[in-house]
């Protein structure tokens, strides 16, 4: 069932409400977390029945294995059986056909296996659980019952796409009695941080995405995709993900507020980096932290030497890749994210300051490049858009301008150039167009984000000095003028939805 | 604190209501999909709203569950422009006509209206022009088709209820945008169709400009992007494979199925041949016709007829104005036939007849002669339309 769907909004969503807290009134609070996880198994099954014994089962594993990890006799063994098990379901689920694909190129192999159907949210599910393993082995965390481990993991909220949940950021929450009684003060900010994600994902992203479709798959056609028709593709692509994942994590912060959970924060405004290290603190804020502190950190981090540090950020950035799928594209786009660090941290060492427009230029540049192998489904797709954004398969330019210009020259080479209208191959494009691209925009570069919105009333986990803007006029306040603006924002998305929609994390 | 609180969201709450159940009866009193029995009247003539042409894949598809056709024509624009309801009427032998073709129409979409259809209306006669782009397994099969709208799946298995075309049709910004249009009046009142499914009216008369633009689709697009295959993807599924499944349901359902090549301008095909399709176009006819016989033999019955009206004749070598000097009488464009056309279409087709090889029931021992006469006709055609050859070259060589 997606976020963004009837059935959730309408059935789902106010059902599971009124039982918790109808449950939590009559303070049977074990039943009303029981409640919670049945709800949460229900919401996991909808997709596919199937796949409820998957998580099942690795729920049951891990409880088992953490409760052993945390009892007096610490087994690092142990340790080591767990994480490899649960790699082992991660890699024989994700990659194994990806594997079998790639040993297949070999002249005079083939094996033919079955097609692995990936479970949903398994790389969610499974870092965050071996995220706990290693905790509990360091003992750093708190023994609690199977029910709020349970929970932990399923909480429908954050299940399929994240945010990536820490225990210690969860547990002790199932475990406050005040949970259980109704707050108005949750429900309200819940539902507005709720509707600002779904306004994000249902209106601005679903609605960019037609665009994006056109441009990619004519790429992946082989049709040389022309330099402004490439660059407004990757543009869109830009906008798009941006606004259905982080439309998507505020959702998933909203609905978990309604139950008067605190998620972390998983983006805070990224493109307006202004290095690619600031990026990576604002871009998937709780992948980027598992990396660091379950991959990173393990790996040495930058006490080993500064070369050593560069080559485990090449690493940590190219697993990165392959977590988000199992395809040479990912792996291509978590390399060029570690390049840009490496080169980032390469350039700290001459302490040389750059222009502040031009460091925001360069950073957004060189995401949007890493965009396109992220998006095409092929290397072949990919390098056709490279070289449209590079001007390498030349340009289409409006009509009226034939008289104007004859050649146009890059490093004294003559580039194709037609006068056909710039988007001819993709279509018209109309002054709605024009104002939708403006209206990303600002929304992306100039507007604040969803938890300075809320700076008010701690939207997400992490202290406020984090996000939070100074002197902010915009800020949310429970009052008519922001109910009628809630209201239409709500009307406006919900009108959206008969568009063909998935969150695009979903395959991730 | 709380009071502002509960305050608040009961504000929330109350003003999505009303907006969210105003946008609704606004939908539902306008009706711009023509869902909810919704007609408007143009020139005496009852119509659907013109919110139906824009959402045509829904729009049939609920027209056919609550119509309950006994007859029904299917194909692409072709067939939805090309034929009167009155000449339908005249020559087809249901009581309930309806026509459910849609202008881009697939083989595959065909195969899954005619199973929809089947699942929910006693349709006894089926008309289905065919063409040959419909086969091109390159192309997709758009977004707007929806398979959960269709009253049963692919494999006939009946479909649960889809409350999607309900909320969308009431709650979405589709319904709002078309809603208003109608009810501001800003939208096409000649793009519009009846409530039997027959066009209100056709294309009009072609002229040379109207010729061009849509030979340009098909050289460009259609024909040759993705290169023309009748396979659909890797695994060997061929577009022909639908086709099969098409004749096996008309004879397990005793429907009384007739195709039909479409009677398309002479130009088109010279478009076909200019392209180096030409052999891939007969293939196409010849295993149209093999299909037929094979199921036929399985059944046990005599072969569905295939009326092939394409080629080169009287209507299909119309002069095309160059100056607007004077008004077709048979084409708007060399793809869409006008209905004068498709009346003679549909007469000859009730009476098995033919004028010289047009409408000419293919068989397994006419076929090979049939294809011939053609390539001859084609190249008279050529020695004396040699500046419609040209025109065609031309777009060719620009591509």
């Amino acid at each position: 069932m997606l976020f963004n769907s009837y059935i959730f909004i309408f059935v789902f969503l106010p059902i599971v409400l009124f039982g918790f807290y109808a449950i939590g009134a009559k303070s049977h609070h074990r039943i009303a977390m029981a409640w919670l996880v049945g709800a949460s198994l229900f919401f996991y099954a909808w997709w596919n029945p199937t796949y409820l014994s998957i998580i099942i089962i690795s729920m049951l594993f891990n409880y088992a294995i953490g409760t052993a990890l945390s009892g007096k006799s610490k087994s690092k063994g142990l340790l080591a059986l767990g994480i490899s098990i649960n790699l082992m379901s991660l890699i024989y689920y994700k990659y194994f056909n990806f594997f079998i694909d790639n040993i297949n190129l070999i002249d005079g192999v083939n094996f033919n296996v079955e097609n692995i159907i990936l479970p949903l949210a398994i790389s969610f599910f499974t870092f965050q659980q071996i995220a706990y393993l290693v905790d509990t082995y360091k003992g750093e965390t708190r023994e609690y019952n199977f029910l709020n481990y349970c929970l932990f993991v399923t909480f429908f909220p954050q299940l399929i796409a994240g945010p990536i949940v820490h225990h210690r950021e969860m547990l002790p929450q199932f475990a406050k009695d005040a949970l259980y009684r109704l707050n108005y003060k949750h429900i309200v900010i819940g539902l507005t941080i709720f509707t600002l994600g779904f306004f994000k994902k249902s209106v601005l992203a679903d609605g960019t995405s037609e665009y994006v479709n056109l441009t990619f798959s004519l790429a992946e056609t082989g049709a040389p995709i022309t330099f402004f028709a490439a660059w407004a593709g990757s543009l869109c692509y830009a906008f798009q993900l941006y606004f259905d994942f982080s439309g998507y994590s505020d959702m998933a912060v909203g609905l978990a507020r309604m139950f008067g959970i605190i998620l972390p924060m998983n983006f805070n405004s990224p493109y307006k980096s202004v290095s690619i290290t600031i990026f990576w603190r604002r871009w998937h804020m709780t992948l980027s932290r598992f990396l660091r502190d379950y991959l990173y950190i393990p790996l040495g981090g930058n006490r080993k030497g500064k070369s050593r540090q560069l080559i485990n950020l090449m690493l940590t950035m190219v697993v990165g890749g392959l977590w988000h799928g199992a395809g040479w594209n990912f792996a291509l786009w978590g390399l060029l994210h570690g390049l840009y660090l490496v080169i980032n941290n390469s350039w700290k060492m001459f302490n040389l300051k750059l222009n502040k427009y031009f460091s925001w230029w360069l950073t957004f540049s060189a995401v949007l490049f890493a965009w396109v192998p992220f998006r095409a489904v092929t290397l072949e797709g990919t390098l056709n858009l490279w070289q449209g954004m590079l001007g390498l398969n030349g340009f289409y330019l409006p009509k009226w301008m034939a008289g104007y210009i004859d050649t146009v020259e890059l490093l004294g080479v003559n580039l194709q150039v037609s006068f056909v209208g710039i988007f001819h191959q993709v279509g018209s494009v109309q002054l709605m167009d024009v104002i939708w691209f403006i209206i990303l925009f600002v929304v992306a570069f100039y507007m604040p984000n969803t938890q300075q919105f809320m700076q008010r009333y701690q939207p997400v986990f992490e202290n406020k000095k984090t996000y939070q803007i100074q002197g902010l006029k915009l800020c949310w306040r429970p009052t008519l003028k922001w109910a009628l603006t809630l209201a239409l924002l709500f009307c406006y998305s919900t009108l959206s939805l008969t568009r063909i929609s998935e969150f695009l994390y979903f395959q991730f | 604190m709380n009071n502002s609180f509960s305050r608040y969201i009961k504000q929330v709450l109350f003003f999505s209501t009303l907006l969210i159940s105003s946008v609704a009866l606004f939908s539902y009193i306008v009706d711009p999909f023509s869902v909810y029995g919704r007609t408007y009247v143009v020139n005496e003539t009852k119509v659907n709203s013109p919110g139906f042409s824009a959402q045509l894949k829904m729009g049939r598809a609920i027209a056919i569950k609550q119509r309950s056709p006994d007859a029904i024509i299917m194909g692409s624009s072709r067939s939805t422009t090309g034929f009167s309801f009155e000449s339908a009427q005249k020559y087809m032998q249901g009581n309930n006509l309806y026509n459910a073709s849609f202008p881009g129409i697939l083989i595959y979409e065909i195969f899954r209206y005619l199973q929809h259809t089947v699942a929910v209306s006693p349709v006894k006669q089926v008309y289905i022009g065919l063409d040959f782009y419909q086969f091109h397994g390159g192309i997709e099969v758009e977004s707007s088709f929806k398979e959960s709208r269709l009253a049963v799946d692919v494999n006939n298995v009946p479909s649960e209820s889809a409350i999607d075309d309900f909320v969308s049709t009431l709650l979405s910004g589709d319904s709002f945008f078309y809603s208003f249009k109608v009810f501001t009046g800003l939208c096409n009142w000649n793009d519009v169709y009846l409530p039997n499914g027959f066009k209100y009216l056709d294309h009009g008369s072609g002229d040379l400009n109207r010729f061009l633009g849509s030979e340009k689709t098909y050289v460009d697009k259609t024909y040759t992007f993705p290169a023309y295959t009748f396979l659909v993807n890797s695994e060997g599924v061929s577009t022909f494979d639908y086709l099969r499944k098409i004749i096996e349901l008309a004879h397990k359902k005793n429907i009384d199925l007739r195709f039909f090549i479409s009677p398309s301008h002479a130009r088109q095909w010279e478009v076909i041949e200019q392209l180096g399709l030409w052999e891939k176009w007969e293939y196409w006819k010849r295993n149209i016709l093999a299909i037929t016989n094979e199921q036929s033999r399985i059944f046990d019955t005599t072969p569905f007829p295939i009326y092939d009206f394409s080629g080169y004749s009287q209507y299909s070598t119309e002069e095309v104005p160059r100056n607007n000097s004077f008004q077709m009488h048979w084409y708007s464009d060399s793809s869409h036939y006008k209905q004068t056309l498709g009346d003679i279409v549909l007469m000859h087709m009730s009476k098995n007849s033919n004028e010289n090889g047009f409408g000419r029931i293919l068989n397994l021992s006419n076929i090979d002669r049939h294809l011939q006469s053609i390539r001859e006709d084609r190249l008279s055609y050529t020695k004396n339309h040699e500046q419609d050859v040209k025109d065609i070259q031309k777009l060719i060589s620009k591509n």
